[in-house]
């Protein structure tokens, strides 16, 4: 965690409200700027307009699904180096050699990891 | 009876038939055969006697006619030597006269002797120059007429011609027409001159007589010719009328022998003509071979009356035989086709898609599923290989029938899933499939059968029950991730400080809450393997250092219930595993064995390489299992009563899922247990460790 410059921006894009809830506190009480989108079209704009230094995306949401995002931020030269987790429910295998196809740096369950492995991961992305 | 059988049955019969009408077929063939040899022998012999007949015939007739001729030219020649003894006598005689001609003729008896033969006249030379004058100057017994002969044509071209050549001469036929003249010429000397000058100036006359054609001939060829042959004679000088004739036969029709030669008389030409008719001959070997052909031909018949009669009762045999058989076939046909079509009905009914092949690999055998499956009509695929007809391809698009191969090679039978068919629109439809090798009873190979099913349905419903898990994954695990982080960070004291028993009761919610997690984690994994979507992909790990951790991560449970928990760490060998899969068999067992072994008791976890594999002992001294659950203890969903007694909370899948995990990586579970005194359960994994396999999803 980065605690001596400007804080990290983060993008989250997770249609589930209380997970959002609950990861922005973690997140924002670690120290991290955190913007919060509800699907798929809002997390495109959010990361065009902030350009933020991590991604935190859901896989499957509303409007656009998670691999739609996805397929778009790697087609755009602008946002394509981004770091990218992908923080999904979806635990097929087949789901996580898709998302890990786009060049994501990580592929968490969410369900299995408590908000403390959470951070410790992001830490490592950032590092 | 089966199509085999009813055609070992035809068989059967056939042989017999064909057994018992063969010899009568034979014997038929033979007597036929030898029926025309003997015909061909006849007419061979027939030919050849018939040749010889004719040969001997013509030589017989040419022999007759011969010794006729011959006999004629001899006649002649006495009747000329009578001349030239008359010519002798005038040499003898110093004067010659009518009764010195007459005493001779009688000396030599010409009356009798010579019949025909007429009275011997002297003709006298008394031609002057330029005219020639021949008188008849003595006729033996007779009166000279003094007639010069020179007038007569006839008689002067002889006299002239008997004078040039000084030998016997006949004239042509004289004016009578019944008689001519033979003539001796006369010389001064009583030899012949040498040239015709010298016999001109040296003849002093001739002895001539006349000889009636008529006595003549009959006096060499007798009054009628006994075997049939017939003569006619002209003298050179006239063809039209015969000197002499038999008229016996002779029509042209009938002549079969026929001869013309000319025949030199006394210096006269003669045509002498001889026939002859069928009749001619020798008629004994016609007889003898006429007997011969009338036996021969009797014995033919009654060849051919047997053969005939053969030939009926071969027929005869042939037909009751026949009609035998047919009726036989007949029904054994009416039972086969009762099978046949009891056959077909079966095989349309089938609901899975049934082909059979030939061992070249054609379809000979298409039911109607098949056709429905494969958008192909039977019509169009039976006799194309099925390569050509009907393509099988994997998941990933590759072609595949060698499941098909295999069984037409026959190399026993295989089950290929996971397939596709493509259709004939270019659609493909999932296919589970299986081929077998076609043996007959004998254990020949006669083909292959390839059995499909449509899994279009199963598929669905898979897909279905993916989505189902899917969306129960999502929709459960999002409020429990939800509860879960907010428990976190109350329990966290990040928004505030919770008093002890607020703290007791938060933890309380956390581990229900987990407990929800792992329900839902157990659900997803058990559903993932009845799926067979479960992908073990194994890698080179220190198993050791696995189940180390396990023991780490579970100590504070054992802990908390005052159990020894004991495991002595060896050093092993990395093994090929999936750790995923490894935990959850390590975990499963431990979290079993500390939650039902009472307060006190003693869980120990050993590790070991043997000769089958890597062995894992997790040993309690906990309530053991009952005899009656230990049918049912690793079927799904099945909690033993005094485990629920223990605990009440449990989802009955730990064990339904090891033993599944083992079974898919090709290791083994079992156990040794003593109710109330504890169990061990026993886990190996193969030296070769983990057997990887394809599929979409991880356990959790």
């Amino acid at each position: 965690m980065d605690t001596t410059g400007t804080p990290k921006k983060i993008v989250l894009a997770d249609d589930e409200q209380f997970i959002a809830i609950a990861y922005k506190d973690g997140l924002e009480r670690a120290g991290y700027e955190v913007v919060v989108a509800h699907d798929g079209n809002e997390a495109l704009e959010i990361i065009r307009s902030t350009l933020p230094d991590l991604i935190l995306l859901d896989l499957i949401m509303p409007k656009m699904n998670g691999f739609e995002v996805l397929k778009t931020i790697k087609a755009d030269p602008t946002l394509s180096a981004i770091p990218i987790m992908v923080l999904t429910n979806l635990s097929q295998n087949n789901d996580e050699t898709e998302a890990r196809g786009y060049g994501v740096q990580d592929f968490i369950v969410k369900a299995d990891i408590s908000l403390k492995d959470l951070l410790s991961r992001i830490e490592h992305v950032l590092a | 009876m089966t199509g085999g059988g009813i055609k070992n049955f035809v068989q059967r019969v056939q042989r017999w038939q064909i057994g018992k009408v063969s010899w009568l077929r034979w014997l038929r063939w033979f007597l036929l055969l030898a029926a025309v040899a003997v015909a061909l022998l006849i007419i061979l012999a027939r030919q050849e006697v018939h040749g010889r007949v004719t040969d001997q015939t013509a030589q017989e007739f040419t022999a007759d006619t011969t010794t006729a001729a011959t006999a004629l030219t001899n006649e002649i020649q006495a009747y000329s030597n009578v001349l030239y003894g008359f010519r002798g006598l005038y040499s003898a005689e110093s004067s010659l006269d009518a009764a010195s001609l007459a005493r001779y003729q009688q000396t030599l008896g010409i009356t009798l002797n010579y019949p025909g033969l007429g009275p011997v006249s002297y003709v006298a030379n008394q031609s002057t120059a330029g005219k020639q004058i021949y008188v008849v100057k003595y006729v033996a017994g007779g009166q000279a007429s003094n007639v010069n002969l020179a007038t007569d044509a006839t008689q002067r071209q002889a006299l002239e011609q008997a004078r040039d050549t000084g030998v016997a001469t006949a004239s042509a036929p004289l004016a009578n027409q019944h008689s001519f003249s033979l003539i001796v010429p006369v010389y001064q000397t009583s030899a012949v001159p040498e040239t015709v000058g010298a016999r001109q100036s040296q003849l002093v006359g001739f002895m001539m007589t006349e000889i009636s054609y008529s006595s003549l001939f009959t006096n060499v060829f007798g009054t009628a010719t006994n075997n049939g042959i017939t003569y006619k004679i002209f003298d050179a000088g006239n063809k039209s009328t015969p000197i002499y004739t038999q008229n016996l036969l002779v029509n042209n029709a009938n002549q079969v022998y026929s001869l013309q030669r000319s025949l030199q008389v006394a210096g006269r030409s003669w045509q002498f003509g001889a026939a002859a008719g069928g009749n001619f001959g020798t008629s004994q070997p016609k007889h003898t071979l006429s007997g011969s052909l009338t036996v021969t031909g009797v014995l033919l018949v009654l060849l051919l009356l047997g053969c005939l009669l053969l030939e009926s009762i071969s027929r005869r045999q042939t037909s009751e035989l026949t009609s035998g058989m047919t009726a036989d076939l007949s029904q054994q046909r009416s039972k086969a086709l009762a099978q046949q079509t009891k056959d077909e009905a079966i095989l349309s009914s089938i609901a899975d898609g049934v082909f059979a092949l030939d061992m070249d690999g054609k379809i000979i055998l298409f039911n109607k599923a098949a056709a429905t499956i494969s958008g192909r009509h039977a019509g169009e695929v039976i006799g194309h290989h099925y390569a050509e007809m009907l393509q099988f391809v994997r998941e990933d698009g590759q072609p595949n029938s060698h499941f098909i191969e295999r069984a037409l090679s026959g190399q026993g039978s295989s089950v290929a899933s996971k397939m596709q068919l493509v259709k004939s629109a270019g659609k493909q439809v999932p296919i589970v499939s299986s081929a077998a090798p076609i043996i007959d009873d004998t254990g020949a190979r006669l083909g292959a059968i390839v059995v499909f099913h449509d899994v279009t349905h199963e598929h669905e419903l898979e897909q279905a029950k993916t989505e189902f898990v899917s969306l129960v994954s999502h929709q459960l695990r999002a409020p429990l991730t939800a509860m879960r982080l907010f428990i976190e960070m109350l329990l966290d004291e990040q928004v505030g400080q919770l008093n002890p028993k607020q703290r007791d009761y938060l933890v309380k919610v956390e581990i229900s809450t987990a407990r929800m997690i792992d329900l839902v984690s157990d659900f997803l994994n058990t559903s993932r393997i009845e799926l067979n979507r479960l992908k073990v992909e194994p890698r080179l790990l220190q198993i050791e250092d696995l189940v180390a951790d396990s023991i780490d991560a579970l100590k504070p449970l054992a802990t908390q219930k005052q159990l020894q928990l004991e495991f002595n760490k060896p050093k092993l060998p990395p093994v090929s595993i999936e750790a995923n899969l490894y935990n959850q068999i390590v975990n499963n067992l431990l979290s079993n064995a500390i939650r039902y072994t009472p307060s006190g008791g003693k869980v120990t976890v050993s590790l070991s390489r043997t000769d089958e594999g890597y062995l894992l002992d997790v040993a309690d001294t906990g309530i053991g299992i009952p005899k009656a659950a230990q049918k049912k203890l690793f079927q799904r969903f099945y909690r033993a009563d005094n485990a629920k007694r223990i605990e009440s909370e449990g989802s009955g899948l730990g064990l339904f899922l090891i033993k599944r995990i083992l079974e898919l990586s090709h290791g083994r579970i079992w156990y040794d247990t003593a109710e109330g005194e504890g169990t061990t359960f026993h886990v190996i994994i193969p030296l070769s460790g983990m057997a990887p396999k394809e599929g979409a999803d991880r356990v959790e």
